[in-house]
């Protein structure tokens, strides 16, 4: 990515309580180069998990001007190190979504506190949002959008425990979107009910516009795999299938291996008899 | 001269520092731990392995520490060998409070050691709300590598706890595994810390460590004798990237560190052993911190030798050991008193 700056802080910035989203936000909005960036990376702004990211939303919507140029934004961008990602205490971008107009790319790590309000934006092409649990309110305004121009939508689904309280109902109505005209990137991983979604997808309409479809990173097992494996005529137009992060069987593997669909099958994972089988990112 | 190997049968190091030995044509006697060499000649140098506990019972580690901590004591005593690395230095470092306190006194920088006792996690949670220190490792007085170890992480808006551990719970003991697993169950998390801090433990914050392709991590220098023999980064995507615990050794060439920062690692390296006297040779884990990625201790240990990366290609940490041990007289000379700057 080009023209792109990352504005964080380092433990020893906050450590005494010093720096939060609030400095975080007066620094970028006063940074001199801000005209020549044009993807904005927001990492960690202090203690993200007492500290919400509300300041440093609230700064892009009320000085809209000075980020109209502005493609990319992605907030939250931090590791376990710095924060728990179901820790990460999120906002509301109702505000933002409307002010920044020609926002084409927006990505979310974090869903506590998330709202996305009404979401209507005429130039957004992607969405995504990197999370240990999605609430079923957001998944909900997402199927209430109206994004005509959005070519990729990749949902981190996570779990129960870290606030996925949806269910497949709310899988199905968002995915009976009618708006998503220019989709061709669905993502819906993540997931501890990941064959079920396999399934109201594959059984949905929404396949037969898409380039990439990603059920990656949940726990697809073989019955996730014997759905894809009957509805495999439905696939045939995919340049790819990524199931990368699964715990599907070597017999299963190989079935799916032998379809005329190009699918990522890494990261094999063993199924855990003790405690269960756990999406990739949870806590 | 002679050279006497006090280690274990059936490790790693005791076969690949007599593999050395071979190649270099250099005669090493061995003797299990535990045992006492019988004969010593005038000028026999030694050098003292660590055992390697069969038993992964976390309840059984201070005892069996304790046992090994005599043993050097006794062996220590015996005023016709020389070693490798005193006992005492070896003991001194096997203490991870007593370690981290002589660097403390000597303004060697390392992570922040909490200066409290703590009863149980109720005492811990009520200092973490007090101090908004929420994220800390608790790790076993006694004893090296990730043995015990807990990484914890207190939420003070909700009061919600992670711990990551390679310890678990096997029919009602606490045991240590090779596996790292993150736990979010308080229930579990009480009983485990309980546990942990009812032994002699200490705890220490927990300063982000920075990242390498999406995996944190942090360096072991292997110095000896005047400088960085080893060095390795280790990453893991956990916050404990202790080298058993299947995490990945990775060429430190590949993390382009600035000379800068290679030079800052070597003065703190040189600065740490010159606390311990009789220390000729340690594994040193390093943090490098914040931005500028300033090198902060976060162990030492007088037999942090072992690394798979050099015993499996050059074995050179050593072979280069046999050799100083070899010059028996530069050896008793030149490095274990004149050179000390400091002793704790």
């Amino acid at each position: 990515m080009k023209n792109v700056k990352k504005y964080f802080y380092e433990y020893e910035n906050y450590e005494d309580g010093g720096k939060d989203a609030a400095t975080l936000a007066e620094e970028i909005m006063n940074d001199p180069d801000l005209s020549t960036i044009k993807n904005i990376i927001v990492g960690c702004w202090g203690e993200t998990y007492d500290n919400s990211c509300q300041p440093i939303i609230d700064m892009f919507a009320q000085n809209s001007e000075k980020f109209s140029h502005i493609e990319t934004l992605f907030i939250g961008d931090m590791e376990s190190e710095e924060c728990e990602v179901s820790w990460i205490e999120q906002g509301d971008y109702s505000e933002l979504i409307k002010s920044l107009k020609n926002l084409k790319h927006l990505i979310i790590k974090g869903s506590n506190g998330l709202r996305l309000g009404e979401l209507n934006h005429s130039e957004l092409e992607s969405l995504e949002i990197i999370c240990g649990g999605l609430p079923k309110s957001v998944i909900l305004e997402i199927a209430n959008s109206n994004l005509p121009k959005l070519k990729k939508l990749n949902l981190y689904l996570g779990v129960e425990n870290y606030g996925f309280d949806g269910s497949i109902e709310d899988i199905k109505k968002l995915i009976e979107n009618k708006n998503f005209k220019s989709l061709e990137y669905l993502g819906l991983g993540d997931s501890e009910i990941q064959d079920e979604i396999v399934e109201v997808v594959l059984n949905s309409d929404i396949v037969s516009n898409l380039k990439v479809l990603d059920f990656s990173n949940g726990t697809l097992s073989d019955r996730g795999a014997q759905i894809i494996l009957d509805n495999a005529d439905k696939l045939k137009h995919l340049e790819l299938l990524d199931l990368h992060y699964h715990f599907i069987s070597d017999e299963y593997m190989m079935k799916l291996k032998m379809l005329p669909i190009n699918i990522n099958l890494d990261e094999q994972m063993e199924n855990d008899e003790e405690y269960g089988n756990y999406p990739m990112l949870t806590e | 001269m002679s050279i006497i190997l006090i280690g274990q049968s059936g490790t790693k190091r005791k076969d690949y520092f007599l593999k050395a030995a071979e190649e270099l044509g250099i005669e090493v006697g061995f003797c299990e731990i535990g045992s006492y060499p019988a004969n010593v000649e005038k000028d026999t140098i030694v050098k003292l392995d660590p055992p390697q506990y069969k038993d992964s019972d976390i309840s059984n580690l201070n005892m069996l520490v304790r046992g090994y901590t005599d043993y050097l004591k006794d062996i220590g005593a015996n005023k016709k060998l020389t070693f490798l690395n005193s006992p005492e230095s070896i003991m001194a470092t096997l203490d991870k409070r007593k370690c981290k306190e002589v660097l403390i006194k000597n303004g060697i920088p390392v992570t922040p050691l909490i200066d409290e006792v703590f009863p149980d996690i109720d005492a811990l949670r009520r200092y973490i709300r007090e101090n908004k220190t929420c994220n800390l490792f608790i790790k076993p007085r006694y004893g090296s590598g990730a043995a015990g170890i807990i990484a914890y992480r207190y939420n003070l808006r909700t009061g919600a706890e992670i711990v990551y551990t390679s310890i678990d719970k096997a029919e009602g003991r606490f045991v240590n595994t090779k596996k790292i697993r993150k736990i979010d169950r308080t229930e579990t998390i009480e009983d485990m810390v309980n546990f942990i801090l009812s032994k002699h433990c200490i705890v220490e914050k927990w300063i982000p460590k920075p990242k390498y392709n999406n995996l944190c991590y942090d360096i072991r220098v292997v110095w000896q004798f005047g400088k960085i023999e080893f060095m390795v980064a280790r990453c893991s995507g956990f916050p404990i990237t202790n080298l058993h615990l299947n995490n990945n050794a990775l060429d430190i060439n590949l993390l382009n560190l600035p000379q800068t920062v290679i030079c800052r690692i070597e003065e703190l390296c040189k600065d740490a052993l010159a606390c311990f006297k009789g220390l000729n040779c340690a594994g040193i884990d390093i943090l490098l911190k914040g931005r500028n990625l300033e090198p902060v201790i976060i162990e030492m240990n007088a037999q942090g030798d072992l690394i798979y990366r050099d015993i499996y290609n050059e074995n050179r940490i050593y072979k280069n050991q046999l050799i100083r041990m070899v010059n028996y007289g530069e050896f008793k000379q030149g490095n274990t008193d004149e050179s000390l700057r400091r002793y704790y």
